[in-house]
């Protein structure tokens, strides 16, 4: 029996890591042939020294670490050396502010995302570029910004202050893979496409993929949505008005995005599955029924989506956000535009750093810096009068450049993306956590017992 | 001070000096922060960097009392004490059983037994953070190999913990894993059972079955109360492998353990936060009196 025992263990587990290495692709494609670093100019002995904090990822770095260098350059010579600029916080998201505040390390410069900045403007985190004694020439330089991203900058609907300089406009997009269309021989909508030319794609479709739509569980897509149907989260008053009609429309709709209609014959597939990316970028002819061939993102995700597509022989394509259009006169709808950015902390102080500060915020956002990081591709400059012109435009991975023009398409109005504006900076991210779960629930869960659960918390929170 | 306790100190501080850094530790790293953590815990801290001068707004008990009778502290609070009892009644006893037979199996005298053992007690070495962001990719919906294995031999593939039906299902699945710990602890006090209680009970007729219950459950029993007051401590504080599995709570709040309720506040409510750990104290050490108290099945041998 002994002897038995051991030759049956070691088929059983050659049997098993044979079923193993069914699940396995070994041919690794590198996704990022060419991201890397970018190197630090560092500078020694120079008379202003400032620190920066930025985002743990490497493009965020590598963003930053460009803008750096071309500026040190620009302001020093090989005898005068005026400024010396080092990334020495990199972090994962805001409430690292605190940790870093704790072990007095706050940078003089930091890294913000659009709808998290509230909370630690409103707590004295950042300094107001508003400040025209502080920050002169603010007035003109932020004239040139979009609106939307303007309204971004303040932590609440009464606040007029600008706590930091918006780096991207960020408004939702939609990348289509035009190859794996081409394969089912469907056409590529046109720019100035409608939801319901959408729909009808997504009929043509789903036939032959499992759902058209790579859906991100994203709060800011969920926001254009809503406000498509009419529907909002607040009123003027900071009085909670997601009870709605339009959002139970809204709701409903997208439910059935992810779960086809059932009542009709013959069955409605569904449109849209839950994602992050990978089933968009998942894409391979001969398993094109397991990819989702549309999705919708924002700019900084174009560097990964174009080096994917190069990597894999396919055609990416990018078009606006489609026109929801409202009413019967068929008037235009939303898209969200949203943006990070970086803000001059607390930490700053010494009036000759404040001002290399400033100048340095005021370079990064200008023409001439947005060009010195176009090829990075990663950044749609937040400068109305960079939309038509500008490196940010030429970006191409290999074979793979994608219409510019969708980025700032005008097919539909902004919305700016801090809805929980007129309600106390510091409950927004109890109300974001709560949006999130809301809609969370669209897919398995009734309206009227998600809106009940949503209600009662966002009471209790209105209270804090 | 009298002159033999002076006497005293001076005969020991060698041996105090000795225990100094242990206890400067002890007391910087352990004590120092838990009394900060007693205090915040009575104060209103918004986005608070750390301070021992500005604490913040000081509220009393409100921070607990709001625990309870408020709905958007209570839901999450009773959420994620659901949530890791539910684990921990599962777990629990699946990882006790699972390490117990599988100690069993790897108590016998084979060939290459030290080899599979190895084998079994080297995911526990595995941090586990590391050993939470290979599963996270292994898991993953769309790209990982557990669903690129299922659907090669046309089996359906699993949402794992991208749905909240079946994401406790998957954290368990992933946990047993670590099995090795408890089958080490199962193995070391096996090797303790007198044979000669086995050959008794051999000439009293019993069976191989028999034996386990009536000899080597009996005989392990205090590892048993160790293993189960060290699990419900363990389990009660389950975080990192969450968030590296699922990068939060998972879908809606599916994997929301107790922890990471805590870990939602520790920002901007960081005094309710503080308020949260001191209920999970209490919560473990009235876990561990039950377990304590209702412990008479334990047998410690003859003399004791």
């Amino acid at each position: 029996m002994k002897k038995l025992m051991m030759p049956l263990v070691a088929i059983v587990l050659a049997a098993a890591m044979l079923i193993g290495f069914t699940g396995c692709n070994f041919s690794v494609k590198p996704t990022n042939p060419d991201g890397g670093k970018v190197d630090a100019d560092n500078v020694v002995g120079a008379e202003v020294n400032l620190t920066v904090g930025t985002l743990v990822r490497s493009d965020e770095q590598d963003l930053m670490q460009t803008w750096i260098n071309a500026f040190q350059k620009k302001h020093n010579t090989e005898t005068d050396k005026k400024i010396s600029i080092k990334i020495t916080e990199k972090y994962d998201g805001m409430p690292d502010i605190i940790t870093m505040d704790n072990r007095g390390s706050l940078p003089d410069i930091l890294w913000t995302a659009g709808d998290q900045h509230s909370n630690y403007s409103a707590a004295g985190y950042f300094q107001d570029l508003n400040n025209d004694e502080k920050f002169p020439g603010n007035k003109e330089f932020f004239s040139d910004f979009y609106e939307a991203l303007i309204d971004s900058t303040h932590y609440s609907a009464e606040d007029k202050g600008i706590w930091f300089v918006p780096r991207d406009y960020n408004r939702i997009v939609t990348y289509i893979n035009k190859s794996a269309l081409d394969a089912i021989g469907v056409d590529m909508p046109s720019a100035d496409w409608t939801w319901d030319d959408l729909v009808e794609l997504c009929k043509q479709v789903s036939r032959y993929v499992k759902a058209p739509i790579e859906w991100h569980t994203w709060p800011p897509l969920y926001t254009t949505m809503l406000t498509n149907f009419g529907g909002a989260y607040f009123d003027n008053n900071g009085k909670n008005t997601l009870n709605s009609a339009a959002t139970r429309e809204c709701y409903n709709y997208i439910n059935f995005l992810f779960n086809g209609d059932e009542d009709v014959t013959p069955k409605v597939k569904p449109y849209a599955i839950k994602g992050e990316g990978g089933l968009f970028k998942g894409y391979k002819e001969e398993t094109m029924g397991a990819s989702s061939p549309i999705t919708f993102d924002v700019r900084p995700a174009l560097p990964d989506y174009a080096r994917t597509a190069n990597n894999g022989r396919w055609e990416l394509a990018v078009l606006p956000f489609p026109n929801f259009q409202q009413g019967e006169d068929k008037t235009p709808g939303f898209t969200g535009a949203g943006c990070s950015g970086y803000g001059i902390s607390k930490a700053c102080t010494d009036s000759k750093e404040l001002e290399w500060a400033w100048k340095f915020l005021q370079f990064c956002m200008s023409e001439e810096g947005y060009e010195v990081v176009g090829g990075l591709g990663n950044v749609c400059p937040a400068l109305k009068s960079l939309a038509n012109k500008g490196s940010w435009r030429d970006y191409k991975v290999g074979n793979v450049q994608v219409d510019p023009d969708a980025f700032i398409a005008t097919n539909t109005n902004d919305i700016f993306l801090n809805y929980y504006n007129s309600v106390k900076p510091g409950i927004h991210s109890d109300i974001q956590d709560e949006v999130a779960v809301f809609w969370s629930k669209a897919d398995n869960s009734s309206f009227s017992a998600a809106i009940e659960h949503y209600d009662k918390i966002i009471a209790d929170i209105l209270k804090k | 001070m009298t002159a033999k306790t002076k006497a005293g100190i001076k005969k020991n501080v060698v041996g105090y000096l000795y225990i100094m850094p242990v206890l400067l530790g002890i007391l910087i790293f352990t004590v120092l922060p838990v009394l900060y953590a007693l205090i915040s815990s009575f104060f209103k801290t918004p986005l608070k960097p750390f301070s021992l001068t500005e604490w913040g707004e000081f509220v009393g008990f409100e921070n607990y009392i709001q625990n309870f009778t408020t709905f958007a502290y209570r839901y999450y609070f009773l959420r994620s004490l659901k949530v890791t009892f539910i684990y921990a009644a599962i777990n629990i006893p699946l990882t006790m059983v699972l390490g117990f037979a599988l100690a069993l199996l790897l108590n016998k005298k084979m060939r290459g037994m030290k080899f599979f053992r190895t084998l079994y007690y080297l995911p526990v070495l595995i941090p586990a953070v590391c050993g939470g962001m290979v599963w996270n990719r292994m898991t993953n919906v769309h790209q990982g190999i557990l669903n690129g294995m299922l659907s090669r031999i046309g089996l359906p593939t699993l949402s794992w913990f991208s749905k909240a039906e079946t994401s406790m299902a998957s954290f368990i699945f992933v946990g047993l894993f670590q099995l090795g710990g408890n089958m080490i602890l199962w193995l070391a006090q096996l090797k303790n059972v007198p044979a000669s209680l086995y050959e008794s009970a051999r000439l009293d007729g019993a069976g191989k079955l028999r034996q386990v219950f009536a000899v080597t459950i009996p005989v392990c029993s205090p590892m048993i109360l160790y293993n189960v007051i060290i699990s419900v401590i363990g389990v009660m504080q389950t975080y990192a492998q969450v968030v590296t599995l699922t990068g939060g709570a998972g879908e809606a709040y599916s994997l929301l353990f107790y922890v990471m309720n805590i870990y939602r506040y520790n920002v901007t409510e960081f005094g309710y936060a503080c308020a949260l750990s001191f209920i999970l104290f209490l919560i473990i050490a009235a876990l561990t009196a039950v377990v304590m108290k209702t412990s008479k099945w334990v047998y410690y041998g003859e003399e004791a």
